[in-house]
């Protein structure tokens, strides 16, 4: 009988064994899946407040959008305006303290926001920039940027200008700021298309204030320079600013504006013709893929370097045609 | 060697395998009822969802549509219409129908906070609105744009727009809904009416009622564009998409599934738009790999239960039969007392009680036939016994005759004395066994017979261990050797010889020796002599004794002869003093057995 039991010991103890072993693995499957319903937090670093900028109001929807979709929260928060980089330093900085799973980042200042971004990396979270990127990309600590193309779209307002403009006129290029990222992409775009054909001043940098100021500023600079065909803004407050200035100059159609983004104010502009195009960008786009292309990298994917969320002309003629009408009159669900 | 396999085993595999192959097809089946039935759920709710937002739905379009019918047949509006240019200073009636339609458009709108603008376009380009201060936009001309011609090629047909941004007011860009109709006098355009629905209305009836378990609604116009869709940018730039290829455009709901997600649409009564619902059941029947683990380790604990209950079933049934083998192998080893004990009572049991019942009639009759066995052997043993007598009386009472006739008186007396003596002790029919002492003096009376008759031909010595005295051995087995050794050893010789019977001890066996130192054996002689058959004449005493030895103590036991055989002179191998000149020694070997 003893060699009986035995036997049975023998005979039955594989099968013992690979039922404990398949437990075992499905117990430690089991665990680690249990945890992902837990959603993620991400906090948004804007550029500037979501009231009253088009731009940043429709990056927040799209954040808003995806956090819905893919059941995260984001939370958005920005300096009042672009003039604030170390508002926007200090924001950061008191996101990290919170150790939210990954910041979502626009940065003011592409080499004075390397520093934070890489402090957030140290305390282990996930860095995406949108809209615009650190500097020195290549040893910078963002992981993935989803912005336009600047460059792309630089070159887009640049043959605008080549489109509706004698050659060898006078061109006045505006910009709120030389030290952002997407600002000097779109400089260079504009400048590669159109430096050659054109005698073109150097660039306004109106210091990241609003219109008021830029009225000023440009209505001097066409005073200084009667010879200016054409004025390319390279954003949305400066493309109202250089309007307001050039209709206040009385200059309607003998200034050529082009601009950048787009606003209720920019498209009285263009209807009336005081404006003569505009390039606008995804900002829904882009704030909605930032969240869903960092969730990906949170869910451990690979993802790109850069996504070109694109950008499009729009003139007076293509105001109230399918997407673009979503573009420029935001409304609000 | 085959490989054993077992009954346990092949009872436990198929078992434990029939309960695995069960639940793995019953888990995958509940799976998919269930995953069926909460579709099925789902796209009832969907069907119901879809058939509340289109009645909502076309609660604003067909009071739109009766609206603008109500202000196309107004007879003021007629008027208003088909009347001279109302700015024209001398038309004072005119300007007062004005004011009147301007307030029957304000009132109309003041009702419905959900209506934006009410516009009468006259054919000459004057226009009628519900607000007081707006006006129309510089920088177009309404007329140009495509609603405004699809609208007068309806003739008279109200149209429905898809969402829009109102670009008619100065000054202000909002998305609304459109129902446009041309007045027409007979073939005569004479105006356009515009109401505008706020989208917000629109949008807010698809985004409240969906968004549970990610299930939305979405909007098509006539033209398979986007009235509305919670992702409408994202669609239109292609970082979504939509299957609109299974939009069906009935009036009756209808609904597809793909891929776990169903596509209810319904298209409204009183326009050309399809209001579609989708629901991702995916999400419902959450096919996440927590789902799957569960269900797999709910089988596995299953299968493990599988797995002890087959083991128990297994050795239930297994069990008894291993008893009922291990009973057969002691059996088989010659244990006819083997035994199954069974408890169980099924047909097992029964085969454990017809082998017990089996081994007992096969015990029967083992014992039966050993019974007959010892029956004959004891026969034969007798046989054999009785061969002597007479062989023995013949010889003796020729000597007693030839002792008689030639008057030795004491001689006749002392030999049938013995003769007497020796015939007492072997007719005793007592005993088949008796001790060395009784068997030496039998043997005793029998030499002094001989002596008598040999004379000084005739020597002998008896030496006998005192140790083995009183140990036994068969009754007459010495006489036949020692008259073997007397006529075929000594007889021959001219001048007589020497017979020495022993008996001693040799480990845990007796040898009685009776040696001779007398003609001899031929090997062939002696071979003869212990093979020959009971017929064959002088050796038969030897022969006899040999098989009774045999029969009585086994194989291993018996007689042997030693031998030097004719013309040799030394007997090798013997302790015996060579001057006696022993040629031959015949030995029983026998069990040492004192009783």
């Amino acid at each position: 009988m003893q060699k009986n039991v035995n036997r049975l010991f023998l005979f039955y103890w594989p099968w013992l064994l690979i039922g404990l072993a398949v437990s075992a693995l499905l117990t430690g499957l089991y665990l680690p899946l249990r945890h992902t319903p837990f959603p993620y937090r991400i906090i948004a670093v804007g550029k500037a407040s979501t009231e009253g900028i088009a731009f940043w109001y429709s990056i927040a929807e799209g954040m808003a959008a995806a956090a819905n979709e893919f059941k995260v929260t984001v939370d958005y928060r920005s300096p009042v305006d672009e003039s604030e980089v170390d508002r926007q330093i200090a924001i950061v900085y008191e996101a990290i303290a919170e150790k939210p799973d990954a910041i979502i980042l626009a940065a003011l200042d592409a080499d004075r926001l390397v520093e934070p971004a890489r402090a957030a990396r140290a305390a282990g979270i996930t860095v995406v920039m949108v809209d615009s990127a650190l500097a020195d990309v290549d040893k910078s600590p963002q992981q993935s940027f989803i912005a336009t193309n600047n460059v792309l779209a630089g070159q887009q307002l640049g043959e605008l200008v080549l489109q509706r403009v004698r050659p060898g006129a006078q061109i006045l290029v505006v910009s709120p700021s030389t030290r952002g990222d997407s600002l000097i992409g779109r400089e260079t775009g504009v400048r590669a298309v159109i430096e050659d054909a054109f005698d073109v001043l150097p660039t306004l940098d109106t210091g990241g204030q609003l219109s008021d100021d830029i009225y000023h500023q440009v209505s001097q600079a066409l005073t200084e320079h009667p010879e200016i065909k054409a004025v390319v803004c390279l954003n949305e407050y400066t493309t109202a600013g250089s309007a307001r200035a050039i209709r206040g100059l009385s200059l309607t159609g003998k200034v050529t504006l082009v601009g950048f983004d787009s606003s209720e104010e920019l498209i009285d502009y263009l209807e009336e013709g005081l404006l003569s195009a505009v390039v606008i960008q995804r900002p829904f786009n882009m704030g909605y893929l930032s969240v869903a292309r960092t969730i990906d990298l949170l869910n451990g994917r690979t993802i790109e370097s850069f996504y070109d969320t694109g950008s499009i002309v729009i003139t007076k003629d293509n105001i109230y045609t399918g997407e673009n009408q979503k573009l420029l009159f935001p409304f609000e669900n | 060697m085959r490989r054993k396999s077992h009954l346990r085993d092949s009872i436990f595999l198929t078992s434990l395998f029939t309960i695995i192959g069960i639940l793995a097809v019953f888990f995958p089946l509940s799976y998919f009822l269930t995953t069926d039935l909460t579709q099925d759920n789902a796209r009832d709710y969907s069907r119901q969802l879809l058939g509340q937002i289109k009645n909502s739905i076309e609660f604003y379009t067909e009071e739109m549509i009766m609206i603008s019918g109500y202000l196309a047949d107004h007879p003021d509006v007629r008027v208003y219409l088909e009347g001279e240019n109302p700015l024209a200073p001398s038309s004072y009636s005119l300007y007062q129908q004005r004011a009147r339609i301007s307030s029957e458009l304000k009132a109309i709108s003041g009702t419905r906070q959900d209506l934006v603008n009410i516009i009468l376009f006259r054919e000459d380009g004057d226009f009628i609105t519900n607000r007081e201060h707006a006006g129309l936009t510089p920088y177009w001309d309404y007329r140009e744009f495509d609603w405004y011609q699809e609208t007068v090629a309806a003739k008279g047909l109200p149209r429905l727009s898809s969402s829009r941004v109102e670009n008619v007011i100065a000054g202000e860009h909002r998305w609304v809904v459109s129902l446009s109709r041309a007045i027409y006098d007979q073939d005569h355009l004479l105006g356009v009416l515009l109401i505008d629905l706020n989208f917000q209305t629109i949008a807010d009836i698809c985004s409240n009622l969906s968004g549970q378990n990610g299930a939305y609604v979405f909007i098509m116009g006539a033209n398979d564009e986007l009235v509305y869709h919670p992702q409408q940018r994202l669609i239109y730039s292609s970082v979504k998409s939509e299957r609109f290829d299974l939009v069906r455009r009935s009036e009756a709901i209808e609904s597809v599934i793909r891929d776990g997600i169903i596509y209810s649409s319904v298209k409204i009564k009183s326009a050309d738009w399809v209001i579609v619902s989708v629901t991702d059941t995916r999400q419902m029947v959450q096919v996440s790999p927590l789902v799957i683990v569960t269900y797999i380790g709910i089988g596995l604990v299953f299968a493990l239960i599988a797995l002890v209950v087959s083991l128990l079933a297994s050795r239930r049934l297994t069990e008894p039969i291993l008893a009922l083998k291990n009973s057969m192998q002691q059996f088989q080893q010659g244990d006819f007392n083997a035994q199954a004990q069974i408890t169980a009572t099924n047909e097992i049991a029964e085969l454990g009680d017809q082998f017990n019942s089996m081994t007992q009639q096969i015990k029967t009759l083992v014992e039966h036939e050993r019974l007959i066995e010892e029956q004959k052997r004891k026969s034969e043993i007798q046989a054999l016994q009785s061969q002597i007598r007479p062989h023995f009386l013949y010889n003796t009472l020729e000597s007693i005759i030839w002792m008689a006739s030639s008057g030795e008186q004491d001689k006749v007396v002392e030999m049938t004395s013995s003769l007497a003596k020796l015939m007492r002790a072997s007719a005793s029919k007592a005993r088949e066994m008796v001790t060395v002492q009784m068997e030496i003096d039998t043997v005793s009376h029998y030499l002094r017979i001989q002596k008598l008759r040999y004379q000084d031909k005739l020597q002998y010595e008896i030496e006998i261990d005192p140790e083995v005295l009183l140990a036994r051995m068969l009754r007459l087995s010495l006489q036949p050797l020692v008259e073997n050794a007397i006529y075929h050893g000594i007889k021959p010789l001219r001048d007589g010889g020497l017979l020495v019977i022993r008996a001693y001890r040799a480990g845990s066996e007796l040898l009685v020796e009776v040696a001779d130192n007398g003609v001899g054996f031929a090997p062939d002689a002696l071979h003869a002599s212990l093979e020959a058959s009971m017929d064959e004449g002088e050796s038969i005493g030897l022969h006899n004794v040999h098989n009774r030895i045999q029969l009585m103590f086994g194989k291993e036991y018996g007689v042997s002869v030693r031998s030097a055989g004719p013309g040799q002179n030394v007997l090798d191998q013997s302790d015996f003093d060579p001057a006696a000149g022993i040629r031959t020694i015949v030995s029983i070997r026998l069990p040492l057995v004192f009783e």
